[in-house]
């Protein structure tokens, strides 16, 4: 119930803090609540959480170890439409959007991290 | 643009789609099915309950008293079992078919090429807007999603009046 | 007597049933006679209940059929749910679809792709020589009266009429003129394929002929019931389903030509262009008045989800 709620109005949520993040960070950090729901993510979750999802793709090796470190092609012998399968999964965690041509920069457990971080619609 | 990145974009594009919009289905799916197991486990456990009470031999209360806490555990894993967590629905569930048919016979001149591209971003606009669409009636229509249960629940608050717990 | 006392029964039968069709004609049931047999696709309308637990999909000569728990899913006049080979990923949208139906939430409107190919397939057999004729009749399945019906679409065309330059500061009469008038344009010389003549489309212009119905001459009607003739079956179902969706005989041809083993590049639309086209006054209207929930919002998902689903059965390799 409260989640059906959450998601109704996460949209007027969105472009708030979306409009609010459009300001200095240094301001809008401190002045701005709406932070609490948009990027309160902090970079070892963000981490943990994408290395889950690596873990849950089974065309990675259940015996890969993955870290931060782990590269999708070289680490994990994942091909292109193998990583697209790979960061719409990300996405969906995150509940966000990549852009094409910052995805196509995306290579590796570390550089989505970085990625994400950065987003401030990430959730 | 070369025909790899439209490509790559487009099948993106429709992994996105399938994968938002069977992800709800199958958290709904899940959770009815875990909803229909609890009950019928609660309705086992009352019966080993009753049997258990009636019983005499002081060995076979024993057993009761077991399989009635074995029941109680797989009964707290269904409730906790929460689908919503589950990262496997992050991943189409036979990608190695969708390649296949997305691939299959992959057209070498251009016109061609660009249809099969079309086609690709009809589908995943078929489907995104199916789910968009029924999410709005299920707004719309609370009384749509409700089961037998929760209806006669709501009918009774109506006047006031509330269904007895069992 | 008898059958004063009758009378009155039999009427509300025949309510009840239309009623009950209003339900159940999008999983691509007719909607003018009560139709029981027992067929996948009626059992799911009429119970609402998902009785299975495995789809799939099973490849033979004659093409690739939907099954649920390995029986093929059958269509209202209880044909199997086949797809040809040159439709493959039709046929993985098909299986996606029932694969995620959930059992409380089966509703008329779950499955549109279904409910256009069952018509598609249903139609083809309704045309074969050893066709059930009550059948036919109980689907609608008579070709000349479906084409006769679709063309009455082409005199109260959205897209063949133009709205006063007075309305919305000229803004909507401008629109119209940039998306409609090559469109016209182009599909004068597309019929004109099916004429002696050069077919010409009359348009409705609010400045010039104020309020008055569309009335499209003779030839252009003999040339667009020749297109519709030219049509396969398959087409011809898909054209129906995306003029009952818009309203517009116009964007069904702006489909199928799109869709065309050769398209026709003169007619290229999207089909988010197309949706644009078929409901261009209410988004002027919306931007005016604002957006009425639980109207336009659905109205706009249910235009394109439709338009979609024809295009992706329109398909072919």
């Amino acid at each position: 119930m409260l989640s059906s709620m959450l998601r109704g109005s996460s949209v007027a949520l969105r472009t708030v803090s979306a409009r609010s993040l459009a300001r200095p960070v240094g301001v809008s950090a401190m002045m701005s609540p709406i932070r609490l729901y948009s990027s309160s993510l902090n970079k070892d979750e963000i981490s943990t959480r994408i290395i889950d999802v690596v873990k849950a793709f089974d065309k990675t090796t259940a015996s890969a170890q993955v870290t931060n470190e782990t590269h999708f092609a070289k680490d994990l012998g994942l091909d292109s439409l193998d990583t697209v399968e790979l960061l719409v999964a990300i996405e969906e965690e995150f509940d966000i959007e990549i852009p094409d041509k910052v995805a196509d920069e995306i290579k590796s457990v570390g550089e989505a991290v970085k990625y994400i971080e950065t987003n401030p619609e990430a959730n | 643009m070369t025909v790899k990145a439209q490509f790559l974009a487009s099948y993106k594009q429709l992994l996105r789609s399938l994968i938002k919009s069977n992800r709800r289905s199958k958290i709904s799916q899940i959770n009815e099915d875990n909803k229909k197991q609890i009950a019928l486990l609660t309705y086992r456990k009352i019966n080993l309950v009753r049997q258990q009470a009636s019983e005499v031999d002081s060995k076979k209360r024993l057993t009761h008293l077991q399989q009635t806490h074995e029941i109680t555990k797989l009964i707290e894993n269904l409730k906790a079992n929460d689908p919503v967590k589950l990262k496997s629905l992050y991943f189409y569930d036979s990608p190695s078919r969708l390649r296949h048919t997305v691939l299959h016979d992959f057209p070498s001149d251009q016109a061609s090429i660009d249809k099969r591209l079309q086609h690709l971003r009809d589908i995943s606009g078929f489907i995104k807007n199916q789910m968009e669409y029924e999410q709005l009636v299920e707004r719309y229509n609370p009384g749509l999603k409700m089961d037998q249960e929760e209806k006669v629940k709501r009918t009774a608050a109506r006047v006031g009046l509330r269904v007895p717990d069992c | 007597m008898l059958r004063h006392t009758l009378r009155p029964a039999l009427r509300d039968i025949k309510l009840w049933n239309l009623r009950s069709y209003a339900k159940s004609a999008s999983l691509g049931i007719d909607s003018s006679v009560e139709n029981n047999l027992q067929t996948e696709t009626n059992r799911v309308s009429k119970t609402l209940q998902k009785f299975w637990n495995v789809v799939s999909s099973q490849e033979s000569e004659r093409g690739i059929t939907i099954t649920l728990d390995s029986k093929p899913v059958r269509t209202p006049l209880g044909n199997a749910l086949t797809v040809s080979k040159d439709r493959r990923l039709l046929a993985l949208v098909l299986e996606n679809e029932w694969a995620n139906l959930a059992s409380l939430s089966i509703k008329p409107h779950s499955l549109p792709v279904t409910s256009i190919v069952s018509r598609c397939i249903d139609l083809e057999y309704a045309s074969r020589p050893d066709s059930d004729a009550d059948l036919v009749a109980k689907i609608g399945g008579d070709r000349a009266k479906i084409s006769d019906t679709l063309l009455r679409y082409l005199d109260t065309d959205t897209l063949l009429c133009l709205s006063p330059s007075a309305e919305f500061e000229g803004a909507l009469r401008a629109a119209q003129n940039k998306l409609y008038l090559p469109i016209i344009n182009a599909a004068e010389t597309f019929l004109s394929k099916f004429s002696n003549e050069p077919v010409s489309i009359a348009i409705l212009d609010a400045d010039l002929h104020g309020l008055r119905g569309n009335i499209q001459s003779e030839a252009t009607k003999a040339a667009a019931l020749k297109y519709l003739g030219s049509l396969s079956l398959w087409d011809l179902a898909v054209f129906e389903n995306t003029v009952l969706t818009t309203k517009s005989f116009m964007c069904g041809l702006l489909l199928l030509a799109n869709k065309a083993l050769t398209p026709h590049s003169d007619l290229s639309k999207t089909m988010e262009q197309l949706a644009q086209c078929a409901t261009l006054e209410t988004i002027y209207q919306v931007e005016r008045w604002g957006e009425v929930e639980d109207t336009h919002d659905v109205d706009y998902r249910d235009v394109r989800r439709k338009t979609n689903a024809a295009a992706i059965v329109a398909y072919k390799e």
